[in-house]
């Protein structure tokens, strides 16, 4: 393993994790709701007066950024303005985007709604201001041939005010300059921007503030994760210390009795899905319902951390708690890693290097642990180290099943109540943990393993 | 990765044959509240085709004899006389034994057993199609990954700015297409096939050509899906839709696998690539595109069949571990995994043994086709 494949793989992370926050942004933008509703709704603003409404609108969605472009750059047909965020008002936002995408200019728009805001504001035109509002939109909302529709508009008898007329002259001239053709132009922004803001907060660890709360994302995520990375912890220490010996076992009596228990077991046990394995589990050994002997297990409770104590206290006040959680989530890992750990031993016990070990007389356990086992532990190292990032994606289940306050249970109760600072936190966190995982696991198996070198 | 399956191949077939036919169009013959089959003074009539049957259990005095299917109710149906989470071995309010309610039922009176088969014919209909159409993506995509690799696709620059420019348009109209007389549609086909006729004559240019990494490109894109974990990635991208259905939840969970299945391809192109045969025809003069048809996919059948196997059982699971959420399909769908989660509430067993056991079942006997694959 050479400086420069290391070297090289570390660069190669940053593509990546840009890419990863790239795509949280993408999809953060892309959910269905609007973001200031939610942030206003889960203040409690129910606001019932018009104009306070809209003003603290206003307030929220600048304070938040929102009225800056999104990206670096744009590219937008050439009749776009260059930023459309700058329209505070959602419903006039919606009706500006719905008139540029028939192609009407945004100069044109503005007039027009210019016009249209007097004559709203007007109150002794109320009844004009309705009809010729919801006549206007009968002619823009024409798809084939907005003109025609205008001069009929015009024979009609009641365009008395100038403010009509006024408003039919400028619909005139917005239906002249009617964009056919959309061709594209590209749009510079510099940094200030919406995802410069969210990557530089992500560099730094801050993915904004929790909506639902409040709190600060990165504070929530990191209370989250020390429990799931503890779970994580517990579930790979058993398993190793379950299947290495029974693979190891099984592998070198094939055919045996163990090996015959445990390959059956794997097959089940690996179609057994966790939250069923989970659910079956409570519902019979948490209660004496069923029978006395069932009452194995404490039954899902609460879960409190004492703020002046330590994170290990808190960890051994629940650890009979953590027992079941951790069993189911490394049930599927033990079917998986005994099968293979067996398959390993059996290829590695008919190598030359083991016949040699006999013939110089050495017993067969030392044979077993200081031949077989380093080799079939090179061979696993990979495997194992890729579980770990799927016990962290596959905690979500066993954590929102028993209740724990780990890093899935967050997830699940934020795509819930639409909290989606912590849920795209969440999934950066995550998948920035998978990547160094995955990369420390590759220099490992490059150290470890003599026979492969990267030169690149 | 995978050598041989052999004659399994077919038996695998036939078994995904029958799962379908079962599972999917057998279904409303198994439980259902209308007879099958009825025997009246008007002729034989089969009241499972009719859509409004007025009374539903009880058939019209006209007929003599009826057969009924072995579940007298549907999954949706509301029995209110059993509602509750009653037992199978509870004393159940029905009119005769035929009406029992073999497996309980559930809080507002549904049957388990109706539950059971109808959320069978959802599992199966979404393992299957995702199955297809993350198989339509991934195996094409691996396949010219694995194939043509860094070194075989060589253009000029006018080939490659024609094909950026075209890149760059085409998502442009794909996103401001305007709608109007002016039929764009049409358009992007007819620019399409200017685009085309352009890069083939620019092709023909004496220019000096460089290799396009598609490799390296399509396979960092690959380990960048690969980075974030399925499952999250899964709930992020439901929480997208604002009314899910089971289109939407099959639509998605293929599109996730479709990553995984190329990367596993796409090895198995770079091996089958170097097998003599597939030299032969490279040196017979035969174009890429024949070889790929006619040397590589048949190479590749058996990794395929595994994959698909694998991709349906992973389709189902993923299904079920969903609706235990609460967040996959809608609210009026059956599912085994909805029923699962209900059991956790209620402390009823009857809603969380029969549903998991069928689940373990159907896993366990696709698994069983592929475990020595599987641990390899």
């Amino acid at each position: 393993m050479s400086g420069k494949y290391v070297l090289k793989r570390i660069l190669l992370l940053f593509p990546g994790i840009f890419m990863v926050v790239f795509l949280a942004f993408l999809l953060k933008n892309m959910v269905p709701g609007d973001p200031v509703e939610n942030i206003m709704m889960n203040r409690g603003m129910t606001l019932q007066d018009v104009s306070l409404r809209t003003s603290e609108y206003t307030k929220i969605y600048t304070r938040e950024g929102f009225n800056k472009p999104l990206f670096y750059l744009a590219i937008l047909p050439d009749h776009y303005p260059a930023n459309i965020r700058t329209i505070t008002n959602p419903e006039q936002k919606n009706e500006v985007l719905f008139l540029l995408k028939k192609g009407y200019r945004h100069k044109n728009i503005s007039e027009y709604l210019n016009i249209k805001n007097i004559l709203n504001n007007n109150i002794y035109n109320t009844k004009q201001y309705s009809v010729t509002d919801s006549l206007f939109h009968t002619v823009l909302q024409n798809e084939k041939d907005p003109e025609k529709v205008l001069s009929f508009l015009n024979t009609e008898n009641w365009s008395g005010s100038a403010s009509a007329e006024s408003c039919i002259s400028i619909l005139r001239e917005m239906i002249r300059n009617r964009q056919k053709w959309f061709l594209p132009s590209v749009h510079f922004y510099g940094t200030d921007n919406q995802f410069h803001q969210y990557f530089m907060g992500v560099v730094h660890l801050d993915f904004g503030v929790s909506t639902k709360d409040g709190k600060k994302v990165s504070d929530k995520i990191f209370s989250a994760l020390k429990w799931t990375a503890t779970m994580v912890f517990f579930s790979m220490t058993i398993l190793l210390l379950v299947s290495v010996p029974l693979g190891l076992w099984s592998g070198r009596y094939e055919n045996g009795k163990l090996d015959k228990w445990t390959s059956h077991l794997s097959i089940v046990l690996y179609a057994i899905p966790v939250f069923w394995l989970a659910s079956m589990l409570i519902i019979f050994c948490t209660t004496d319902q069923y029978a006395w002997w069932l009452n194995i297990f404490p039954s899902v409770g609460t879960w409190y951390d004492n703020p002046g104590s330590f994170f290990f206290q808190n960890v051994v006040k629940h650890a009979s708690q953590l027992v079941l959680p951790v069993l189911c989530m490394v049930a599927n890992d033990f079917a998986f890693l005994i099968q293979l750990i067996k398959k390993q031993t059996i290829d590695q016990k008919h190598q030359l290097y083991v016949k040699m070990a006999i013939a110089k007389g050495l017993n067969e356990k030392s044979v077993l642990l200081h031949h077989i086992l380093p080799n079939v532990g090179i061979q696993i190292l990979s495997v194992f180290v890729g579980s770990i990032p799927a016990a962290f994606a596959g905690s979500l289940i066993v954590e929102v099943i028993f209740n724990i306050p780990g890093m899935g249970r967050l997830l699940y109760h934020s795509i819930n109540s639409s909290d989606w600072n912590v849920v795209f936190g969440i999934l950066i966190v995550l998948a920035f943990l998978t990547i160094v995982i995955n990369i420390i696991g590759d220099f490992l198996y490059a150290r470890l393993n003599p026979k492969i070198s990267y030169h690149d | 990765m995978i050598e041989q399956v052999g004659y399994t191949k077919y038996k695998l077939i036939k078994i995904m044959l029958v799962l379908f036919v079962f599972g999917v169009i057998l279904v409303p013959f198994l439980a259902n509240d209308k007879a099958i089959l009825c025997f009246c003074k008007e002729g034989i009539t089969m009241p499972v085709f009719q859509k409004h049957v007025v009374s539903t259990q009880n058939t019209s005095p006209t007929c003599s004899y009826c057969i009924f299917p072995p579940v007298r109710y549907t999954a949706y149906q509301i029995d209110l006389k059993n509602s509750g989470y009653t037992g199978p071995f509870d004393i159940q309010n029905i009119p005769s034994v035929f009406h029992r309610h073999w497996l309980g039922t559930d809080k507002i009176g549904r049957d388990v057993a109706a539950g059971l088969l109808y959320g069978a014919r959802n599992s199966l209909l979404i393992g299957l199609l995702s199955m297809i159409l993350g198989l339509l993506l991934g195996v094409p995509t691996g396949m010219i990954l694995g194939y043509f690799q860094d070194n075989t696709i060589r253009w000029n620059v006018v080939q490659i700015v024609l094909f950026l420019l075209y890149l760059f348009l085409s998502i442009f109209y794909a996103i401001y297409l305007p709608s109007g007389e002016w039929g764009f549609p049409l358009f992007i086909i007819m620019y399409t096939i200017i685009f085309i006729f352009l890069f083939r004559i620019s092709g023909l240019q004496k220019l000096k050509k460089y290799n396009i990494p598609i490799d390296l490109l399509g396979y960092r894109i690959l380990e960048w899906r690969k980075s974030i974990p399925a499952l999250f990635l899964l709930l992020a991208l439901l929480s997208l839709i604002s009314k899910p259905s089971v289109m939407s939840v099959l639509i998605i969970i293929g599109l996730l696998a479709w990553a995984d299945i190329a990367r596993m391809i796409r090895a198995e192109t770079l091996t089958i690539k170097t097998r003599p045969y597939v030299l032969s025809g490279i040196s017979m003069g035969m174009n890429h595109n024949q070889i790929l048809k006619k040397y590589v996919l048949p190479g590749l059948s058996d990794t395929i069949l595994v994959i698909a196997i694998y991709m349906f059982a992973g389709a189902i699971l993923t299904e079920s571990t969903l609706s235990y959420l609460g967040l996959g399909l809608p609210a009026d769908e059956v599912s085994w995994g909805k029923m699962l989660s209900e059991s956790r509430q209620a402390r009823a067993w009857w809603m969380a043994v029969f549903p998991g056991l069928c689940l373990v079942g159907l896993l366990y006997y696709l698994h069983r086709f592929t475990n020595q694959k599987m641990f390899t």
